[in-house]
C-alpha cells in the first residue's frame, strides 16, 4: 500500500531525504499543472514551482497536517500573486517567442503519437483560453477542484471566504466554460 | 431548495463533501429534474475534458534536481522535535526548567536555608559591632568562618572559586589606626558581579 502525504511527511522528518523526493514526484504535475495554468503563460512557472517547494520545505515545521496538497496550493497561489504584482504586463498565452511558439504549445506538450498530439493540443489550447478569460477567483476555483483536486472545504479556506461563496464561484466559472467547450463536449458523444 | 442550492450540492456530492441526508435528497432531486441532471453529466464532462485533454508538463529537469537538493540539505537529523512553534516552544521550556528548579528545590529543600544561613552571618559578622571586635583581637576563628562564609557568598554569586577567594583578600581587616573598612560584603558581592560583567 502506498504510503499517505503524512507517513511520507514523518519519514522525511526522521532524515529520509527519498520520502521527500517521492512527496514532490507526486503532487509534481498536478502543482506544474496548476502554477502554468494561473502563470497564463508566463516563462517564470520553473521558478515558481522550485520556489514553492523550496519555501515547503522551510516550513515544513508549520506545517499542521491538514491536506498537503491544499498547502503547497497555498503557497504557489501566495507565490504566483506576489510575483504578479511585481511583473507587469503579463505574456498571453497566445504571444509566441522567436520561434513562432505559444505558451499553448509549450503546454501541450509533446506526444509519441503524432494525431494524438495534435489533437491534444488543439483541445489542450481550447481549454487553456477558456479557463483563462475566467476572472481571477473564479479561474482559482476553477483549477484547485478541476487541476489540484482539492475539496470545497479546502478551497474556501486557501481564498479564505465561505464554502459557500467558493461554490458559488465554481457555479460562474463552468457556466462560462460550457458555452465555450460545448463542441468538444459534444463530440464526447455526451 | 431550488436548482441553485441544488447544484451546489451537486459540487459536493463529487467532491464527497455532501452529508448522507443530504445525498439522498439531492439523488431524489435529480430523479425529477432534467436541468439537474444536465448540469451534472455537463460539470463531469467539464473535469474530464480539463484532467484527460490538458496535456500535463513536466517541470524543467534542472529544477527537480534542484529541489532534490535542497530537500537532502535541509534534512531533519532525526532529532526529536517535541513542540514546533516558537512561542509554544518558549512556553514549554520555560514551564519544563521551573519544574526542574522546582523539584530541586522540592527535594534539597536544605541548600536554599544553608545559603540564606550563611549571607544572613555574612551580614551580620560585617556589621560594625563584628568589626570592632576584629580590631580589639576578636576572636581569631571568627575572622576566618567570616572569609569563609565571605568567599561562598562569591560563589554563590556565580564567581569561580579562585575569583572568589581573590576577592575576598580584597577587604583586610583595618590596620591599627585606621577607620574600620566601609566595605561590606554586599558590596564586594557586587564587585564580583562587575567584574563577571554582570552588572
Amino acid at each position: 500500500m502506498e504510503a499517505t502525504d503524512k507517513e511520507l511527511l514523518a519519514l522525511y522528518g526522521q532524515g529520509r531525504t527519498d520520502a521527500l523526493e517521492a512527496l514532490v514526484e507526486r503532487h509534481k504535475r498536478a502543482l506544474f499543472g496548476f502554477i502554468v495554468n494561473m502563470t497564463e503563460g508566463r516563462d517564470d512557472a520553473d521558478e515558481i514551482f522550485q520556489e514553492v517547494w523550496f519555501k515547503a520545505i522551510r516550513k515544513l515545521g508549520t506545517y499542521r497536517h491538514r491536506n498537503f496538497r491544499g498547502w503547497l496550493v497555498r503557497i504557489a497561489r501566495n507565490v504566483v500573486i506576489d510575483r504578479a504584482r511585481r511583473r507587469k504586463p503579463q505574456v498571453s498565452l497566445d504571444a509566441e517567442d522567436e520561434n513562432g511558439r505559444s505558451m499553448n504549445d509549450a503546454v501541450a506538450g509533446d506526444s509519441a503519437d503524432p494525431s494524438a498530439a495534435i489533437e491534444a493540443s488543439e483541445l489542450g489550447t481550447r481549454i487553456n483560453r477558456a479557463v483563462a478569460t475566467l476572472p481571477d477567483e473564479q479561474k482559482e476555483v476553477f483549477l484547485m477542484r478541476a487541476r489540484m483536486e482539492l475539496p470545497f472545504k479546502e478551497i474556501a479556506r486557501i481564498q479564505k471566504v465561505s464554502i459557500n461563496t467558493a461554490l458559488a464561484r465554481m457555479q460562474y466559472a463552468l457556466t462560462k466554460l460550457r458555452p465555450m467547450l460545448e463542441d468538444d463536449y459534444a463530440q464526447m458523444g455526451r | 431548495m431550488n436548482c441553485q442550492d441544488m447544484e451546489k450540492w451537486i459540487l459536493l456530492s463529487v467532491t464527497g463533501e455532501l452529508s448522507p441526508g443530504r445525498l439522498s435528497r439531492l439523488e431524489a432531486h435529480l430523479a425529477g429534474c432534467q436541468h439537474c441532471r444536465e448540469f451534472r453529466a455537463r460539470t463531469t464532462g467539464i473535469m474530464e475534458q480539463v484532467q484527460t485533454g490538458i496535456p500535463t508538463p513536466e517541470p524543467n529537469a534542472l529544477v527537480m534536481s534542484a529541489i532534490r537538493a535542497e530537500a537532502a540539505r535541509r534534512a531533519p537529523t532525526g532529532r526529536v522535535v517535541l513542540f514546533r512553534r516558537p512561542v509554544v516552544q518558549a512556553l514549554a521550556y520555560a514551564a519544563c526548567l521551573a519544574m526542574v528548579v522546582g523539584a530541586w528545590f522540592h527535594f534539597y529543600p536544605e541548600e536554599p536555608v544553608v545559603h540564606r544561613e550563611k549571607t544572613r552571618a555574612i551580614v551580620g559578622l560585617v556589621s560594625d559591632d563584628v568589626l570592632e571586635q576584629e580590631e580589639t583581637g576578636a576572636v581569631q576563628e571568627d575572622k576566618e568562618a567570616l572569609h569563609a562564609l565571605a568567599r561562598d557568598l562569591l560563589i554563590m554569586e556565580g564567581l569561580s572559586v579562585d575569583e572568589a577567594t581573590d576577592l575576598n583578600q580584597l577587604w583586610e581587616s583595618p590596620k591599627e589606626g585606621e577607620e574600620p573598612s566601609s566595605t561590606g560584603i554586599q558590596d564586594r558581592s557586587t564587585l564580583g558581579l562587575q567584574v563577571r560583567g554582570c552588572v
